[in-house]
């Protein structure tokens, strides 16, 4: 598989850390709007919410890095129909959202158990995994399908403008 | 604790989120204070070869812009984190402003973004020499980068102090 030349590392790697620090300040910003923000931090431990932005800029990277494979955003007559951004947006945004379901539950699952012993975490949280992700998968898919096309709505703006000024600049 | 066996001292990982959360701020804004200086000192001797050594330089900048901006928000949400359920509420003036400082950060990134389409745009297709609206726009870009950087840093004082 052809390695992506070096500026399309850095067009993935800006959307990624976009639609990570978006979705994330946007949620702040709605929890401390409706007063919950408070109460929601006070009960995740700071290193489990780190550890969960970590996971969850990782999984975006890895699922924009294979949303963009293939296609050329760059060019000027390249540029895609916002229709193809948008259902790639979709379907990586919903695969985002079960990567990131089946992270967290195993993490949060592994966290919760280890002081158990390691038999306790296989029986109850490694071995029934594939369960787990089944009924995990369909609203998580659906979460970040959702959140997936409207990143592909603010993308393709983005695209369009920064076409508009490209023009201007050359 | 959930994490189990692990056990971390609270009073300094809140120093190591608030050192990160600072550095990041220090490099954004000193980045892009350095590529508004830049461009506007090449103003006067335009050249391609300096056109060129700007591209490198932002396309450079823009890279760790995005490592500072996640770890910025990351920190951000760590240093909340710290203040728990004695986070003030919205309608007290610091969660006012909290509001103001976050909005502001969203509107950085969505310009930011744009700036760093540009910067692609114009390497992936080749075009070194900038036109001169071109040029200008680009020192706008850094320079507003600047004001916003500034103006919620401001805010982010004005919340730690209290």
């Amino acid at each position: 598989m052809a390695e992506s030349p070096p500026t399309d590392r850095l067009l993935v790697w800006s959307l990624a850390t976009f639609h990570t620090g978006l979705f994330v300040t946007c949620l702040v910003i709605v929890l401390h709007w409706n007063g919950t923000l408070g109460d929601l931090l006070h009960n995740l431990n700071t290193l489990i919410g780190l550890a969960l932005f970590v996971v969850l800029w990782c999984t975006t990277w890895w699922c924009t890095r294979k949303a963009l494979r293939g296609i050329t955003l760059l060019t000027p007559a390249g540029l895609l129909p916002s229709g193809e951004l948008l259902s790639r947006g979709t379907a990586w945004g919903g695969v985002n959202g079960i990567l990131f379901a089946v992270i967290l539950f195993l993490g949060l699952g592994i966290s919760s158990t280890i002081s158990k012993g390691l038999t306790a975490v296989l029986m109850t949280i490694v071995l029934p995994v594939p369960l787990y992700a089944l009924f995990l998968s369909i609203p998580a898919f659906f979460i970040g399908g959702m959140v997936g096309v409207l990143l592909a709505i603010v993308d393709s703006t983005l695209l369009a403008i920064s076409q508009r000024l490209f023009h201007v600049c050359k | 604790m959930a994490l189990g066996m692990v056990n971390f001292d609270a009073h300094s990982l809140s120093f190591v989120i608030r050192w990160v959360h600072v550095f990041s701020m220090a490099f954004l804004l000193g980045g892009a204070a350095l590529l508004w200086i830049l461009f506007w000192s090449a103003q006067s001797s335009r050249q391609p070869e300096n056109d060129r050594m700007l591209l490198v330089v932002a396309e450079r900048y823009e890279w760790f812009f995005w490592l500072a901006i996640g770890l910025l928000v990351m920190s951000g949400v760590g240093n909340l984190g710290a203040l728990g359920n004695a986070l003030p509420k919205r309608q007290t003036a610091w969660g006012g402003t909290l509001i103001v400082k976050l909005s502001l950060v969203l509107i950085l990134v969505v310009f930011s973004l744009l700036r760093t389409l540009l910067i692609t745009h114009l390497k992936a297709t080749g075009h070194w020499a900038l036109s001169t609206s071109g040029h200008k726009m680009l020192q706008g870009a850094y320079a507003s980068t600047l004001l916003v950087v500034v103006v919620v840093l401001t805010l982010a004082l004005s919340l730690a102090h209290g």
